[in-house]
């Protein structure tokens, strides 16, 4: 499989950034609600400008910016120590080859060593299977389910709760080769 | 003792709160046990800016303060932190400082008009809260309000001395709240 990594936005993906972003194909038709980016949205995020609460990073395989990587964190979100984790992988060929799983293993692995992570969550809807069997695959476990946490048609609308504590962690993780 | 499901014997009310409210809210604070009560010099600064701010939605938050009888004996918060919950989804908490106002409903009673409120007011679609494994007081209160409980934070919440605490996580939808009236 190739290499995936995770690094910080660059000026240069701004192109990659916007063809996506809002690409509701992203969400799998999850309804996020989440507002449109303007242009100038899109050109802060790729120069990096820090946000509270909230990091991003490029997914890299081959070069190629194919995802992006979220932590949600610090007050008022969570108490401190808790992290909320997000990928996405942009353009669905991309998706089936493991690079979401393998994006989530390298950042939850950060999280835990240079962060003090206690714990690490991660919420995807139930329909999303290849999501959850990723989450599973690494070891989160499941330890819930939030009803109606998106406003939306039909089903659509809850949220499945994984979470990896730092004793899971440090059990799971000897079996991870850390390629960072 | 009250025998659980007691009737309300006071007269519970919700009110934003006022600045001479501050002294009885800070030495509520100060003798509280709870592993979150900062008592630090500057909390006592935020806390003066906080109810300064109550009785709207501000910095993400709504707080107001519980009136029993006509004492001032807790609070109850409303949180939608900027990129934290989607539009319509709260997290709420609720402290019933003075003990005098324990296990007798006031809890109960100030829980249903805040989630009421935020059906009613502010447009929620769904209201969470979280609360540690053993605090079986605020589960009975939560349950008998008509949230269901949805599954286990494990590690959630530090403590003081010892190992991360457990919490459960409680939710209400609007459906859920609507058949329950």
């Amino acid at each position: 499989m190739s290499d995936v990594s995770l690094r910080a936005y660059r000026p240069e993906d701004y192109d990659v950034l916007r063809r996506w972003i809002d690409d509701p194909a992203i969400g799998g038709g999850f309804p996020t609600a989440a507002p449109l980016h303007d242009d100038d949205e899109v050109r802060a995020i790729v120069h990096d400008e820090p946000r509270p609460n909230l990091d991003r990073f490029a997914v890299v395989v081959d070069d190629r910016v194919i995802g992006e990587a979220q932590v949600r964190h610090s007050s008022p979100l969570f108490p401190d120590e808790v992290f909320g984790l997000g990928i996405a992988i942009f353009d669905p060929a991309d998706r089936g080859h493991g690079f979401g799983r393998e994006a989530q293993r390298l950042l939850t692995d950060r999280l835990f060593r240079e962060r003090a992570a206690r714990r690490v969550q991660a919420e995807t809807d139930p329909h999303n299977v290849p999501e959850r069997r990723a989450l599973e695959a690494l070891g989160f476990v499941n330890e819930g389910v939030l009803r109606r946490y998106f406003e939306g048609d039909g089903e659509l609308g809850d949220l499945v709760m994984y979470a990896m504590t730092r004793a899971d962690w440090e059990e799971v993780s000897e079996g991870w080769i850390s390629t960072d | 003792m009250v025998a659980e499901g007691a009737p309300v014997t006071r007269t519970v009310s919700l009110r934003p709160l006022v600045p001479s409210d501050l002294d009885a809210m800070w030495a509520a604070r100060t003798g509280s046990d709870a592993p979150w009560a900062d008592t630090s010099d500057g909390a006592r600064r935020k806390l003066r800016e906080r109810i300064g701010r109550s009785g709207r939605f501000s910095f993400g938050e709504l707080l107001l303060g519980i009136v029993a009888d006509g004492e001032l004996v807790g609070e109850v918060q409303g949180r939608q932190p900027e990129m934290g919950l989607p539009h319509g989804v709260f997290e709420i908490g609720i402290e019933v400082f003075d003990p005098e106002a324990r296990g007798n409903g006031v809890g109960r009673s100030a829980l249903a008009q805040f989630v009421s409120h935020l059906f009613e007011q502010e447009g929620a679609h769904r209201i969470q809260l979280t609360t540690d494994v053993e605090n079986v007081a605020m589960q009975r209160v939560a349950e008998h309000v008509g949230f269901g409980l949805e599954g286990t934070l494990r590690g959630f919440m530090p403590s003081k001395d010892g190992p991360p605490r457990d919490y459960l996580i409680y939710g209400i939808t609007r459906d859920d709240w609507a058949a329950g009236r």
